[in-house]
């Protein structure tokens, strides 16, 4: 079956991220949502800095970074997998593959199998990301998968309201930057109007409120993702697109989780930009980032580069001393002790 | 306009079509900066305008010579697919005032985004590129398959421009063959007359010498 050949490939692939307690804490909400179809999913975390969660057929379910990185707790969570255990229970996949064998969508569908399974010179994430696009489910079966969604998470007690956030933060995203192949439109493409969906989703959730639960985990969210949220925010910056990661910043500032970390990204952002006026925004954010603490020692080596950029060199020394301090193992310390010399 | 279709299958097809020229084992001149010594043949061929050697194959081993990279420039090319204007967009740029660790991270981020998957870099530290100051860092990656691969990154800025040379291959077998091959070649880095390189700016305007500097 062609989607065991896609999740052998993206199981052994350099985007998936090895690691078994994320994959168990996924797994066990997937369970919490859907206790009877628990056993048949397998959750694989993807890196990868845009929105996105898909599900295959034979049960495989895509989780991707930028998902975890936008969702503010276990609820927003939830309420996307809901959504995708839906397309599963309702093999909305299986119905749109026959749609598309009695279509013209034929050829450019088992072109692109072709090209996910290996054959030719460049299998990789983005002709998987490819096929998702043709996956693509009609509004009917969006709809159906948005009201399964909504009925599991009211059933397992979380807060129906988080369904209709999670399409307000991609409206406010998809609203602030350019397109791109694996943006959050990956995701957005594949959908209704997000407008239309979180007006629907606000007004069912309104209604179901006195009867739902409200549990919303903030913390056993923040606790799941803790150490690993700076890896995914160093990717989502290696994609240059600034007025969407602005968004998702400061989405994740104004919830205030680990600040000081925030802040070094905060500053990174500043950096890459390089906006005037940027230097100076860069050098308050890390500052600010010192000044709370719980950033990673790097934070004090970015601050001796603004620092040095300024023409502080006595600050930048002391930043870049600090650093040393902090990490003295760090792979950097001999350029690091160069750029001290050359002060 | 053409069956998306027809339009996989030909950038499947140009991918596969390069060629290749052989490369002596002989001093060779990269760019007319520098030359290196090379001490096997390797069979050359350009890369979306990266000189890129290798012996058993790029996907198994390859030696990436960039040259010239400019205030603003990528260090890389994407080759053209749908969607890769927008990606190659979304690429780092390189200035031409970046600090030493600006210009790793630099490269380490062009790498990611070029398909070397969650890249760990390591021994971070200044190292001579010919005559000029220079960095060097290893690192280690994935491939877009999973494969377990490393490298070797070495750079300097000549001229205001910066000058890469990069060794990856799969950590097993193919990146240890001509690992040492490829650091005697990158010891005999030297550059052709006239080329300064620097990686201090601020030593620049007391210490460099050569012509075109007043």
């Amino acid at each position: 079956m062609m989607s065991d050949d896609v999740e052998r490939r993206l199981a052994t692939s350099g985007h998936v991220v090895k690691d078994p307690a994320l994959q168990q804490y996924l797994h066990q909400i997937i369970c919490r949502l859907s206790p009877e179809y628990c056993a048949d999913i397998r959750v694989h975390v993807v890196r990868n800095p845009h929105f996105n969660a898909s599900m295959a057929p034979n049960g495989s379910m895509q989780v991707w970074t930028g998902l975890l990185l936008r969702a503010q707790d276990e609820a927003q969570l939830a309420a996307v997998l809901g959504h995708e255990i839906g397309h599963y229970t309702e093999r909305h996949s299986i119905e749109r593959w026959t749609q598309i064998i009695a279509s013209s969508d034929a050829a450019a569908f088992f072109g692109l199998a072709a090209a996910a399974a290996g054959v030719g010179p460049a299998g990789t994430l983005g002709q998987l990301v490819a096929l998702l696009s043709i996956y693509a489910y009609s509004r009917d079966q969006e709809r159906q998968a948005d009201d399964i969604g909504l009925a599991m998470l009211v059933k397992s007690g979380y807060d129906p309201h988080a369904a209709a956030e999670v399409w307000r933060g991609i409206i406010e995203e998809v609203g602030a930057g350019e397109e791109d192949a694996q943006r959050p439109s990956v995701f957005v493409s594949t959908h209704p109007r997000p407008e239309e969906r979180m007006k629907t989703l606000e007004e069912r959730a309104a209604a179901l409120a006195a009867t739902s639960g409200q549990e919303r985990s903030a913390e056993r969210f923040a606790g799941a993702i803790n150490g690993r949220r700076a890896a995914w925010l160093q990717s989502l910056l290696g994609v240059r697109d600034f007025e969407s990661n602005r968004i998702v910043l400061d989405r994740l500032i104004a919830s205030a989780m680990n600040l000081g970390e925030l802040k070094y990204f905060d500053g990174e952002f500043y950096r890459l930009r390089g906006e005037e006026g940027d230097g100076e925004k860069a050098t308050a954010a890390y500052e600010m980032g010192v000044t709370i603490g719980g950033a990673a020692p790097k934070i004090y080596r970015a601050l001796g580069q603004s620092y040095m950029r300024m023409g502080d060199n006595e600050r930048a020394r002391a930043a870049f001393e600090s650093y040393l301090s902090a990490a003295p193992n760090a792979e950097d310390r001999e350029l690091i002790e160069a750029e001290i010399k050359n002060l | 306009m053409w069956p998306k279709s027809i339009l996989i299958l030909s950038c499947l097809l140009l991918a596969a079509c390069q060629s290749f020229t052989l490369v002596e084992a002989e001093k060779q001149t990269i760019g007319g900066t520098y030359s290196v010594e090379a001490q096997i043949q390797w069979n050359k061929m350009d890369e979306q305008g990266v000189e890129l050697w290798t012996v058993d194959g790029p996907l198994l081993q390859s030696l990436r010579f960039v040259s010239e990279v400019k205030d603003g420039d990528a260090l890389f090319t994407l080759p053209r697919a749908p969607g890769s204007a927008e990606q190659q967009a979304q690429m780092p740029t390189y200035r031409d005032d970046f600090s030493l660790s600006e210009t790793v991270e630099f490269i380490i981020a062009s790498l990611e985004r070029y398909g070397a998957n969650q890249i760990k870099a390591s021994h971070i530290r200044p190292a001579k590129f010919g005559s000029a100051d220079g960095i060097r860092f290893e690192f280690t990656f994935l491939t877009e398959e999973g494969l377990e691969s490393d490298g070797i990154a070495t750079a300097a800025t000549i001229d205001a421009e910066l000058f890469v040379v990069i060794y990856s291959g799969t950590h097993e077998y193919y990146f240890p063959k001509y690992k040492d091959q490829v650091e005697r070649l990158l010891a005999s880095i030297a550059l052709v007359d006239g080329q300064v390189g620097y990686m201090f700016k601020s030593l620049l305007e007391e210490e460099r010498v050569g012509p075109g500097v007043g």
